[in-house]
């Protein structure tokens, strides 16, 4: 019966899709007064909002060469991170966030999630649908800031800078409203990429919404046995 | 009525790709004008005008990377931009570090920049030729 009830609890985590939270606090810059961006980084179920602790990541803009910096706090009773970067000049800015992996014992495998999020400045748009160059990575088709619930949002995912087709993306709002799924199934959306690795989705709720393009590759060792490894390229979006 | 709406709304969307936009900063007494397009590309040689309430203290044109550098001798500044087609940008400032400077000085000063430059690039094209010379012998 023990066995049982445990199995049933596991279950219920394999359903509940993971994602590594990385929330501007906007996701475009008009006000000069207001060009200081904070960032929440989290690892959880952004649907349900629960969280796990998460070991300390490193934070980027546009490539690898300087972390920002970071400072750990407490988000939904667990270990999490903030940062925070001033823009000073108009451009499109792309946000990264590379973790620890996470292992996670319900699945026997570890979880390593790069999102990105990516932020306009002072009405300049170019520079958006350019990759970053990450291993695995989601490139928009549709313009990543400034956009309405009921927009699709187009995207392709790359696995080595190359096109990744049958990929699952799943697809979470970051429920700060309370909401209530119908079901369980409601949770997380799932859509498949195509044979060129492009995907779409349409918002029907404002809020940030995460897409997590999951590619299983690689393993890593824990405590002398080795275990696969769930990559995903991520990004987040705001609709309004 | 939907057709026109259609078309009203691609006139929009038009209009908002060609949208120019201004980013002013100030270091100093200096005051940095940029001005570009939603695709980055600069707005260049746009005509620019600032006044001071209704008093206009300078006409010029951004140079080709869509920039004017500017010594504010007032406070209160209207930064106007024009391209062609009609579309303008317009910001309203507040000069931190007034520069004791007259308009004729500060043309003056735009004007040397101007011939410093072409001087410059006369040089370049002399060691150019020069040098092109050089390897031929």
């Amino acid at each position: 019966m023990n066995k049982i009830a445990l199995w049933i609890v596991g279950l219920g985590v394999v359903l509940h899709a993971h994602f590594l939270t990385l929330l501007p606090s906007r996701d475009s810059v008009w006000d000069k007064n207001e060009t200081t961006i904070a960032f929440d980084i989290a690892f959880m179920h952004p649907f349900e909002q629960s969280a796990m602790d998460m070991e300390a990541p490193k934070i980027y803009l546009n490539n690898r060469k300087t972390p920002l910096p970071l400072t750990q706090t407490i988000k939904l009773d667990r270990k999490a991170w903030r940062s925070s970067y001033t823009i000073k000049t108009p451009s499109v800015y792309r946000f990264f966030v590379e973790p620890q992996p996470y292992f996670e014992s319900a699945e026997e495998k570890f979880i390593v999630h790069i999102p990105k999020v990516i932020i306009g400045a002072f009405g300049m748009q170019e520079g958006w649908d350019e990759p970053i160059g990450l291993k695995y990575e989601i490139v928009p088709l549709t313009k990543p800031f400034g956009l309405y619930v009921g927009n699709q949002f187009r995207a392709k995912v790359l696995h080595d800078g190359k096109p990744a087709p049958d990929v699952e993306v799943e697809v979470e709002l970051y429920n700060v409203f309370g909401l209530q799924a119908p079901t369980e199934a409601h949770i997380t959306q799932i859509v498949k990429t195509d044979a060129n690795g492009i995907f779409s989705f349409t918002m029907n709720h404002k809020g940030w919404w995460g897409f997590a393009a999951l590619i299983e590759e690689g393993s890593l060792e824990h405590e002398g046995r080795s275990y696969p490894v769930e990559n995903g390229a991520l990004m987040w979006i705001k609709a309004y | 009525m939907i057709r026109y709406l259609f078309a009203f709304w691609l006139l929009l969307g038009s209009a908002w790709a060609h949208k120019i936009n201004l980013f002013i900063t100030q270091e100093g007494d200096r005051v940095e004008i940029y001005s570009y397009f939603a695709n980055g590309n600069p707005c260049k040689k746009c005509q620019l005008l600032i006044k001071n309430h209704d008093k206009v203290l300078l006409e010029g044109a951004l140079n080709d990377e869509g920039r004017y550098q500017y010594l504010a001798a007032h406070k209160n500044l209207e930064i106007i931009i024009h391209a062609e087609g009609g579309h303008s940008a317009k910001e309203v400032i507040e000069a931190q570090n007034l520069h004791p400077q007259n308009l004729k000085s500060h043309l003056q000063g735009e004007q040397n920049k101007e011939q410093i430059n072409a001087l410059l690039g006369l040089l370049l094209i002399f060691v150019i030729f020069f040098l092109l010379k050089k390897i031929k012998q």
